[in-house]
């Protein structure tokens, strides 16, 4: 295993999705890659708290650094649906918080990048992944984000997270990824 | 030979004059396979033979058809050169209901002469021979010629082996990190060549219709772009750079107009491009995602992508607008759409359980067949003589193109180099 | 009175002769003309004294008297002249009427007789003619009767050579039907033998070719063609011409290559059915 810390907060962003999806039992890709993307979360767990449990227990604060590993503002990835562009709880907590960072620095522009998985054509999923990255830049702006500040790209499944081909890739490919 | 045919005409006067035949029988079954074909290796020059091997290219060629079915060198029973040299009964005994034979001669420096023969062998007829003068560069091109002869004259179809294809293969080198290409190789896959490469994404080739140029979506400056880029002087021109996608460019019929995909105007929607005046036309509008566009044969339609009902499907409209038509009901996932060269098919991506295939559709019945086995197919993009189709698949997790005969019966990856291959285009016939 | 009549007796003769005379021809003359009427009598003279003037009277009156008397007479005369004439008219008549009642009678009896000659000489000729006439039909009769005779004897000898004929053609007939039963019968198992011997060589053919038959990946099923097969008697392929293409080229050089493959084709083994299998088509049709 050679991730990242940056990676390893992104899987357990991941398991989270997981986790919230896996209640309404869609996806049958999903199914495998939920067991796997679980564990991988439990590990992370085990390290310490996770994502969502920090997000839920500090929130934003101003004094939070956003090249502080342990900040929520360190979570730049957002993890989608097979063929959805749907923002999941946990992850709005996410979005928020870079919401009110960007909010509180006007000057500091962002861009959001769509991806999405491997499967189906290239072009649709560049259609997809531009999609899923709007989504993102339309929580952001209602929660107050100047829409200058948010440049949009998608690359569709052109520039995988993970090079494999499995439901584990596929669940961290299929992403929206803000870039400061 | 020419007692035969003397024969023959003798025995076609008699028929004329006889009475009609009052025996019939009726052959209703037999069985459907590929034609077995000899292609006796042919006679290399003493000295300055070429490095290329004209019967190994003219047999893959024939053998990825799927419609021939070359018998080994190993096999035969005589390798015979010149025609005196051939003797029917060794090939019937084989089974073998074509023969080939040929040389090579050197002509000077990098020259050559190429003749070959094709024979019936159940009939003891020759039924092609020619001589083709060539070089040493060209003599992978003059195979395939070779191979188009003889197999337009064998099925009656025109051989789309002397054609090329366009694709896009990433590269990694020895740090991991990934380069883009956008490569021009033979149909077969061989003498591959980089027209641009770049660390950003490079997608969706679409050749034009006179096959000198290609255009193609860069992702060179972080965000998507259309170029049309010279095939052969390199030289190119940006033709978009909306804010949003800028993709899927694909040529009309008459090279005059370039279907794309824009998102400018807050969602992926099907403009139409005049080639000259860079006029753009909004060809669709729906908050749905439309793209993927491809022309109909003639023209008048365009066939596309769209999620507006819920799931990705097939969607016509005429080129010059209208109202759009649901082409396809089957399956929650078709995509990537594009016409038989006779207009009676489309080619398309389709899902099946949790795989990706390549389908064909008859676009009378609207039934969709098969013709790919993989999980992960797509781009599938047909050759001209609409006999086979090229498409992207994977082979140990590795992108790799393979070529499907359009009965879905011989499906063959391409001998490629090096890189995660994928996004082919089959160029027009040679012009 | 009586003395008058004595007196005149001359008067009185001359009256009762006259009266009598009166009286005959009263009594004869049924063709008397008006003026042999019945004269009223005369009266008697009477015997009166006469006077001169009395005498002339009477002189007078006897001449008137007489004169009467001979005008009477005259007359008479006259009357017995015309009656003479008359009578001898009359008798003249009369035998003029008794010759012409000769001649008469006559020229009957000449007629009757000629009549009665006419009579018997046409009897005679009738007689003639009938007699000739029942010569004449007796003979044609006779011969009537006698080609009668022979016609009928040539009829029944016909009649007799027909039946010997028809007899011996029945007869032949039969002859020939029976040959022919047994020909047929001979034919018949002769074409159940070829019919069967035919099906399995046609049988043995579609198997060859069809196990020789290898179409062009991908062949749609509606594709057809048509081929005429020229063998040699030992079943050698000599020419296989398309007579109805399938528009394929594959699918037409597949269909070629089935029958060259073939080759030889086998053959029956009958003389009488190796022509039929000389000149073959064949149907390329592929079923699903």
């Amino acid at each position: 295993m050679k991730l990242s810390r940056m990676a390893l907060i992104g899987l357990a962003a991941g398991s989270l999705v997981f986790a919230g999806c896996s209640t309404t039992g869609s996806g049958d890709a999903a199914g495998g890659a939920t067991a796997s993307g679980a564990a991988e979360g439990s590990a992370a767990d085990a390290g310490g708290a996770s994502t969502a449990a920090r997000a839920r227990r500090a929130g934003y604060s101003g004094t939070m650094r956003l090249d502080d590993p342990a900040s929520i503002l360190a979570v730049r990835k957002i993890y989608f649906e097979f063929d959805s562009s749907e923002i999941s709880f946990d992850n709005k907590l996410v979005l928020r918080a870079h919401s009110e960072h960007l909010n509180a620095n006007s000057s500091t522009n962002i861009t959001i990048e769509g991806h999405a998985d491997e499967r189906g054509s290239r072009e649709y999923n560049i259609a997809l992944g531009e999609r899923r990255a709007n989504a993102i830049k339309a929580y952001m702006t209602a929660e107050g984000v100047n829409p200058a500040q948010l440049n949009v790209v998608s690359f569709g499944e052109e520039r995988p997270d993970l090079l494999g081909h499995d439901a584990n890739a596929w669940s961290k490919n299929r992403r929206g990824v803000l870039v400061y | 030979m020419l007692i035969k045919w003397v024969q023959t005409l003798g025995l076609s006067l008699l028929l004329m004059v006889s009475a009609h035949a009052d025996l019939t029988i009726e052959i209703t079954q037999g069985s459907e396979g590929a034609l077995p074909i000899a292609i006796v290796p042919f006679q290399q020059p003493v000295t300055g033979a070429p490095t290329q091997n004209v019967d190994q290219i003219v047999t893959s060629d024939l053998a990825r058809s799927g419609r021939f079915q070359p018998l080994p060198v190993a096999d035969m029973l005589s390798r015979p050169v010149q025609p005196n040299q051939v003797d029917f009964r060794d090939w019937r005994a084989l089974n073998v209901e074509n023969l080939v034979i040929g040389q090579v001669d050197a002509k000077g420096p990098g020259a050559f002469d190429v003749s070959f023969r094709l024979y019936d062998v159940y009939r003891g007829e020759q039924i092609l021979g020619y001589t083709l003068q060539t070089s040493a560069d060209e003599l992978r091109s003059t195979s395939h010629r070779i191979a188009d002869l003889i197999y337009e004259t064998l099925t009656g179809n025109k051989g789309a082996f002397d054609t090329r294809i366009a694709y896009v293969t990433s590269i990694a080198d020895q740090t991991g990190k990934p380069t883009i290409h956008l490569r021009v190789a033979d149909a077969d896959g061989y003498n591959p060549s980089s027209i641009v490469s770049s660390s950003d994404p490079i997608m969706s080739p679409s050749w034009s219709p006179d096959g000198q140029k290609i255009a193609y979506v860069s992702f060179e400056n972080g965000r998507s772009s259309i170029y049309v880029q010279e095939i052969y002087t390199g030289a190119r021109e940006k033709l978009t750079s909306f804010k949003g996608i800028n993709g899927a460019p694909v040529w009309s019929p008459d090279g005059t107009k370039i279907a794309l995909t824009l998102s400018k105007g807050g969602n992926p929607d099907i403009y139409i491009m005049d080639v000259r005046s860079k006029k753009l036309t909004q060809l669709t509008s729906h908050w749905a995602i439309d793209t993927e566009p491809a022309w109909s044969p003639d023209g008048r339609f365009i066939v596309y992508t769209s999620d507006r009902g819920g799931n990705p499907q097939i969607y016509r409209v005429e080129a010059d607008g209208g109202k759009a038509y649901r082409m396809t009901f089957e399956g929650k996932y078709n995509a990537k759409a594009s016409y038989s060269p006779d207009g009676k098919q489309l080619t398309l991506v389709t899902r099946v359980g949790e795989d990706y295939r390549i389908g064909l559709m008859d676009l009378r019945t609207r039934d969709i067949r098969l013709l790919s086995t993989g999980d992960l197919d797509e781009s599938p993009s047909f050759a001209p003589n609409g006999d086979m189709i090229i498409y992207a698949t994977r082979n140990k997790n590795r992108g790799v193109l393979a070529a499907v005969s359009t009965d879905g019966r011989v499906e063959q990856r391409l001998v490629l180099q090096a890189g995660d291959v994928r996004e082919p285009a089959w160029s027009p016939f040679h012009q | 009175m009586w003395e008058l009549i004595q007196t005149n007796q001359k008067a009185l003769g001359a009256a009762v002769g006259i009266h009598l005379m009166l009286l005959l021809v009263m009594f004869f003359g049924v063709n008397w003309t008006d003026d042999a009427k019945p004269l009223p009598v005369t009266p008697v003279v009477q015997a009166t004294v006469v006077d001169q003037a009395a005498l002339d009277r009477e002189v007078k009156k006897l001449k008137a008297a007489e004169d009467k008397k001979r005008k009477q007479k005259e007359a008479a005369e006259k009357k017995k002249k015309a009656e003479a004439k008359r009578k001898a008219d009359e008798k003249k008549r009369k035998a003029e009427a008794k010759r012409k009642a000769a001649e008469k009678k006559k020229q009957e009896a000449a007629k009757k007789k000629r009549l009665a000659e006419e009579k018997k000489k046409k009897a005679a000729a009738e007689k003639k003619r009938l007699a000739e006439e029942k010569k004449q039909k007796a003979a044609a009769e006779k011969q009537r009767k006698a080609e009668e005779a022979a016609k009928k004897a040539a009829a029944e000898k016909k009649r007799q050579a027909e039946e010997a004929a028809l007899k011996k053609a029945e007869a032949e007939k039969k002859k020939a039907e029976a040959a022919a039963r047994q020909l047929e019968l001979e034919a018949q198992y002769q074409a159940e033998q070829d019919l069967t011997e035919k099906q399995l060589i046609m049988a043995a053919i579609q198997q060859k070719v069809d196990r020789n038959w290898l179409r062009p990946p991908g062949t749609p099923q509606n594709l057809s063609c048509e081929v005429r097969v020229r063998l040699g008697a030992n079943g050698s392929v000599l020419l296989v011409s398309i007579i109805k293409s399938s528009g394929d080229v594959g699918f037409d050089r597949s269909v070629e290559s089935a029958v060259s493959k073939a080759d030889p084709l086998p053959m029956p083994t009958s003389p009488r059915l190796v022509s039929q299998f000389r000149d073959i088509r064949f149907v390329f049709k592929p079923s699903s």
